[in-house]
């Protein structure tokens, strides 16, 4: 029986996914639950099960190629059904074996296949013609229907323009049966560019009509050409990047406006250490702060509000070009030990491109520091469903500054004050500091 | 708004701007239409211009004939395409040539509505599909509508026009939803991108734009290519130009129609092209059609009989796989 796998659904928004690399081959046998492919989808990388046992029988998708979800991407050969194929397998080199006087194992037999179709085709060519039909059988039948010179108007019209013998090429097997538009533009190409020029030219989608260069075109003649030219280099938008863009432009939708201040950092940075970082305890100040205040744990969705018992934050995380929205969640629970932790695992989950749909969801406020790079002031701007999001700076004479980008919808001005004020209070407060080792609540 | 709506709307907008426009078939008036497209009608314009006819095709052409002489702008329902065959020296000799004979001295403002084709077993003498004869005969303008958009202002124009038109629907799409902009120019002789591709242009109208339009998934999934969907919309005269346009992207035909294969409407389409594009064509064109047969009652035969979404897929991912696809 065969087993159809198909990219998996794997987040509300997702609609294609990227095949990153596959872990088995075909005639690999794999058991339910083994990992077949990665699979990045709108958010991460993240591992597509098998969920039969079963051997390999094809892979239909190519790595780094992107399939919508529900495609086919894998078969499967699973027990039962057709058993016969994996039989034929075996016995057929068995009895091949006979012909040939020394035997070599298996890996000799499939080429053997295909050489010999095709000296059938050039003992037609060779006007031997279907002399020999009984012994060759139904592929003579097929190849006798074409012979050499078959080519679509199309193909014929652009061998005309570049003088190419269409007949004499598929003589000597350099061009397909029939020809078709593609065959003869890749096999011009081929002529005109060396192998890694040819690859310049695809990376940089030139026109092959712009070189008039007399002779064979290298590498150097492109890169030449692309730098006289100032020809940039279209680079794919990775799915990740797509779903940046997307979240970053539904942002950008958002009525917000800003609040700004500087809370003093005396009391951070005698607690703050290797383990316990700026960013810990910024997380653990402003889950408190969002306890006092329900605005920043309110989300809006299709007009109606929600009001979440718990503090869960976002915090915005880059990896290279990739930017994640980590979610930390009930912080008000957790001790800043334990935020700590959760943090460094995150780290750990982003590196190994491990993420999870789950990891980026469920907050109601934002937070991005780039303090630790020096940035003085900056605002962010707001997380996918939060109502608003804090970008802390760096420490300036003692005192470091936030600047609060709230959705204008869920919370006003006048509460989102009193949050600031929460804060700046919170971290002066030496019994927060103490309590916040300790643990939540 | 539905298809059958549409196409009453359309109706309806012109009886009320032009009271030269009159309505008459079996059962249009009282009845509503076998189909309802002329629904309501009777009520607001009267016996006088919504008029129920005997059961005679050949009358009921032949008045529409004598009526757009006399000047008035004729709409004549044909109740389904097959008995349209009784009214064809009306059509044939007279709807097509009288602006000829008469060396332009008479013209026939008057629309014949055809609906046709295979609908849910109603077998071989109701489900005939009669464009081939029809495109064939100078003369007549034929209209043939998909799209609900396409149905509302084709028809208006059709009976606006002071040309013969034959436009023809699908018993299937009566009930077939769509929006339509009321505001819009459409030009009805103007054929209908449904949706844009770069490598194979299939060409269609009347229902099997749908049923190609559901195929269209599943051919681009295999072939990992993509698809170009025409709706002719006119299919006398032909707007080549657009199918050109496609083709020189493409360089691929496909044709799916619902007729008869043999003699089928598709083999004018494919002849032109062969005889004007040549050199664009990258592999042989193809045809889809039904199969050469009386149109079979039982279901599972009835299906067989003509192109279904499944079978289209099927067959041009085949044909593409053996051109190089």
């Amino acid at each position: 029986m065969d087993y159809e796998i198909v990219m998996p659904q794997l987040s509300a928004s997702m609609e294609e996914g990227r095949l990153v690399n596959w872990k088995v081959h075909p005639g690999d046998s794999v058991k339910a639950g083994d990992v077949i492919a990665e699979v990045e989808s709108d958010k991460a990388v993240m591992d597509v099960q098998s969920f039969k046992d079963g051997t390999v029988k094809e892979l239909k998708v190519s790595e780094g190629e992107s399939v919508p979800v529900g495609s086919v991407i894998a078969v499967l050969q699973t027990e039962g059904g057709k058993e016969a194929p994996e039989k034929e397998k075996k016995e057929e080199p068995e009895a091949v074996h006979e012909a040939p006087k020394s035997a070599p194992p298996k890996k000799e037999k499939p080429r053997k296949k295909e050489e010999a179709p095709e000296s059938v085709v050039e003992e037609l060519f060779g006007g031997a013609s279907a002399s020999k039909e009984s012994k060759t059988g139904p592929t003579t039948e097929k190849r006798a229907a074409v012979s050499a010179g078959e080519a679509s108007p199309k193909a014929r019209a652009l061998a005309a323009g570049y003088a190419i013998d269409i007949e004499a090429l598929q003589k000597e097997g350099s061009l397909p049966l029939p020809a078709h538009e593609e065959d003869i533009k890749e096999w011009y190409l081929r002529r005109r560019f060396t192998p890694k020029a040819l690859k310049l030219v695809r990376l940089y989608a030139l026109d092959p009509a712009i070189f008039d260069k007399a002779g064979k075109i290298g590498e150097e003649d492109v890169e030449k050409y692309v730098k006289e030219h100032e020809i940039p280099l279209p680079k794919p938008v990775s799915t990740m990047k797509k779903a940046i863009i997307s979240t970053v432009e539904e942002a950008a939708k958002k009525p917000v406006y800003h609040i700004f201040d500087r809370i003093d950092a005396a009391l951070l940075k005698i607690y703050e250490n290797r383990e316990l970082t700026y960013t810990v305890w910024f997380l653990k100040l402003f889950a408190e702060a969002m306890m006092k205040h329900e605005g920043f744990r309110t989300t809006l969705k299709d007009e109606k509000l929600f009001v979440w018992p718990n503090a869960s934050i976002s915090l915005a995380i880059a990896d290279g070009e990739d930017l994640y929205a980590a979610v930390f969640k009930d912080l008000n629970r957790k001790s800043v030990e334990e935020i700590s932790a959760a943090l460094a695992e995150m780290k750990r989950k982003i590196a190994s491109k491990r993420v999870r749909p789950e990891d980026l969801a469920g907050s109601t406020f934002g937070l991005s520091n780039l303090g630790m790079t020096g940035i003085e002031r900056f605002d962010a701007m707001i997380n996918r469903d939060d109502s608003a999001i804090a970008a802390i700076g760096a420490e300036v004479d003692g005192r470091i500054s936030v600047t609060l980008t709230v959705d204008h919808r869920v919370v006003n001005g006048l509460q989102a004050a009193l949050f600031m004020e929460s804060l700046k209070t919170l971290a002066v407060d030496r019994r927060f500091f103490e309590r916040a080792k300790e643990g939540g609540d | 708004m539905l298809y059958r709506e549409a196409l009453n709307r359309a109706i309806d907008d012109v009886m009320r701007i032009d009271p030269d426009v009159v309505v008459l078939g079996e059962d249009v008036g009282l009845y509503g239409g076998s189909y309802r497209v002329t629904e309501g009608l009777v009520a607001k314009y009267g016996e006088r211009r919504v008029i129920d006819t005997p059961i005679a095709e050949l009358s009921i052409v032949g008045n529409a004939v004598g009526m757009a002489i006399g000047g008035l702008r004729p709409v004549a329902e044909i109740m389904t395409a097959n008995f349209s065959l009784l009214a064809f020296d009306q059509i044939i000799n007279h709807m097509s040539k009288y602006r000829y004979m008469s060396a332009g001295k008479i013209t026939l403002p008057m629309v014949v509505r055809f609906p046709q084709g295979v609908s849910r077993q109603l077998a071989a003498q109701h489900s005939e599909s009669y464009e081939q004869m029809l495109s064939a005969v100078p003369g007549l303008t034929v209209f043939a509508a998909n799209d609900v958009n396409y149905a509302y202002h084709a028809l208006k124009k059709a009976v606006l026009m002071d040309d013969p038109v034959i436009f023809i629907e699908h018993e299937l799409l009566y009930n077939k939803k769509g929006d339509v902009d009321f505001n819009a120019e459409l030009d009805p002789f103007k054929a209908r991108i449904v949706k844009e591709g770069e490598d194979i242009t299939i060409v269609s109208y009347l229902k099997m734009v749908d049923d190609v339009m559901a195929s269209v998934g599943k051919i681009e999934e295999s072939l990992k290519r993509s698809c170009e969907v025409i709706d002719l919309c006119s299919l006398n005269p032909v707007d080549y130009d657009t199918v050109a346009k496609s083709l020189k992207k493409t360089g691929r035909l496909v044709v799916v129609e619902e007729d008869h294969k043999t003699g089928g409407y598709g083999a004018q389409i494919v002849s032109n092209v062969c005889e004007e594009l040549f050199y664009m064509l990258d592999a042989p064109p193809l045809r889809i059609a039904g199969e050469d047969v009386p149109i079979p009652y039982n279901r599972t035969l009835e299906l067989l009989s003509i192109p279904t979404p499944d079978k289209i897929a099927e067959k041009i991912t085949e044909w593409g796989r053996r051109n190089g696809l």
